[in-house]
């Protein structure tokens, strides 16, 4: 009887966010689109033939509904009070850089500077163990170089998933499977608190993919995609797993970094000329030739063959599953460690 | 299925290589370099640990895009060379 109450303990608040979060997410959405469509903040999906305009900034809601129901946690866990304070502010933040970036032209220098400010409520509110644990070493001390790495951590995470924004539900799809990396791993610590956090988010993303999977009726935009990243970037530092975190984000990183080797230098997807996708004339789309042209995660899928849109984000999501699998061994090595 | 094991492939190599740098960066770096922190001090030996910890993420990161780029090139011109081998597909 007591072990089912403490398992109760231990599940139930990361149930209830997940309900919460998706619940808040999936009601919201079709009332924000309404809103951007009326507005005009529409964009074009340019892998369509007919290319549609698809209502923008509809991130809003998962951002609202993440943060709601980050209050239940708040409910079940009153003496981590800071830690969610941290992650609310550290993500709203980046956030805002986001819609700021959608309704301005921030630039692809300035964006990942105005990104790394996300990690300074965690900072000032010194959330954070610079102790971080590793496989096979157990825990380090990195006292000095942890700090930055955090302003590192959160820019890095929230600009690669904002860089894999690219097809229907390939965000949604790719960082709902990292999240639930971040929930098991955060659970193996027994960092429940985080743990509900992740639960959150994960119940917005699953909302949300329901709207943007193949064929989208709603796009995340920066505000949702560089929240979404910069939430998983907080997550790894409050919840201590960090190299799990970057495990599990390896597709994220891989498609950002891929890029950046190529063009040498940050870049916005609209500044460069030569387009890394073309699309043929029966729909499916086909890696470009063109050797000037970006070097992305999508480009190398469809090295071998064209593909449909939705192939394509199942095999990122097939990659991100698999990330997360290492992410969890990661993890246990850790802890039997 | 060709292109996810090729590309899983690709991912277990970042992380088997991601971890035993990190193993030789915080384990086997120090433990090298510890004879230096009594004839040099301690923040000199840091300084060495951290300038070899650099060179060691540079040459990871230098593998990772190698290994990544060539396989997409060749790919590519594999495809390239079967599409000028039969020019009426």
């Amino acid at each position: 009887m007591a072990g089912e109450a403490d398992l109760l303990e231990t599940y139930l608040p990361a149930a209830s966010a997940l309900i919460v979060g998706f619940a808040l997410t999936f009601l919201l959405i079709p009332p924000i689109s309404k809103i951007m469509r009326k507005h005009g903040i529409v964009g074009t999906d340019v892998h369509k033939l007919d290319r549609p305009l698809i209502p923008e900034m509809c991130g809003l809601a998962l951002v609202i509904g993440v943060t709601a129901s980050t209050l239940v946690v708040g409910f079940f866990y009153r003496d981590s009070i800071l830690k969610l304070l941290a992650f609310v502010s550290a993500t709203l933040i980046v956030a805002l850089v986001g819609a700021l970036d959608r309704l301005t032209t921030i630039g692809p220098r300035l964006k990942p500077v105005l990104t790394a400010f996300g990690a300074i409520p965690i900072l000032l509110l010194s959330v954070y163990s610079p102790r971080p644990s590793l496989p096979f070493i157990g825990v380090t001390r990195l006292t000095i170089i942890y700090p930055i790495l955090i302003l590192v951590a959160i820019a890095v995470t929230a600009n690669s998933a904002n860089m894999l924004d690219v097809f229907n539900g390939s965000l949604t799809g790719t960082c709902s499977v990292a999240t639930i990396a971040i929930v098991v791993c955060t659970f193996l610590v027994g960092r429940v608190e985080i743990a509900a956090l992740a639960a959150a988010l994960l119940g917005g993303l699953a909302a949300f993919h329901i709207y943007n999977r193949y064929p989208a009726k709603v796009f995340l935009s920066d505000v949702g995609s560089l929240y979404t990243g910069a939430a998983i970037g907080s997550l790894a530092i409050l919840g201590h797993v960090e190299v799990a975190a970057v495990t599990a984000m390896m597709p994220q990183i891989m498609n950002a970094f891929y890029g950046l080797a190529k063009v040498g230098r940050l870049y916005e997807r609209k500044e460069i000329s030569a387009r890394p996708i073309k699309i043929l004339p029966d729909g499916r789309l086909a890696a470009s030739r063109d050797p000037s042209a970006p070097v992305t995660l999508s480009r190398m899928i469809l090295a071998r063959s064209p593909l449909k849109e939705y192939e394509i984000t199942r095999h990122m999501v097939a990659l991100s599953s698999v990330s997360a699998i290492l992410a969890i061994i990661t993890q246990l090595l850790i802890v039997w460690w | 299925m060709r292109t996810i094991t090729d590309l899983t492939l690709i991912l277990l190599f970042v992380w088997i290589t991601m971890l035993a740098s990190l193993v030789v960066i915080f384990a086997a770096l120090p433990f090298l370099t510890s004879k230096l922190t009594t004839e040099l001090g301690r923040l000199l030996e840091q300084v060495i640990v951290a300038g070899l910890a650099t060179i060691i993420g540079l040459v990871w990161l230098t593998m990772w895009r190698e290994l990544a780029f060539r396989y997409f090139s060749r790919i590519l011109t594999r495809n390239v060379e079967r599409a000028h081998a039969s020019p009426d597909t």
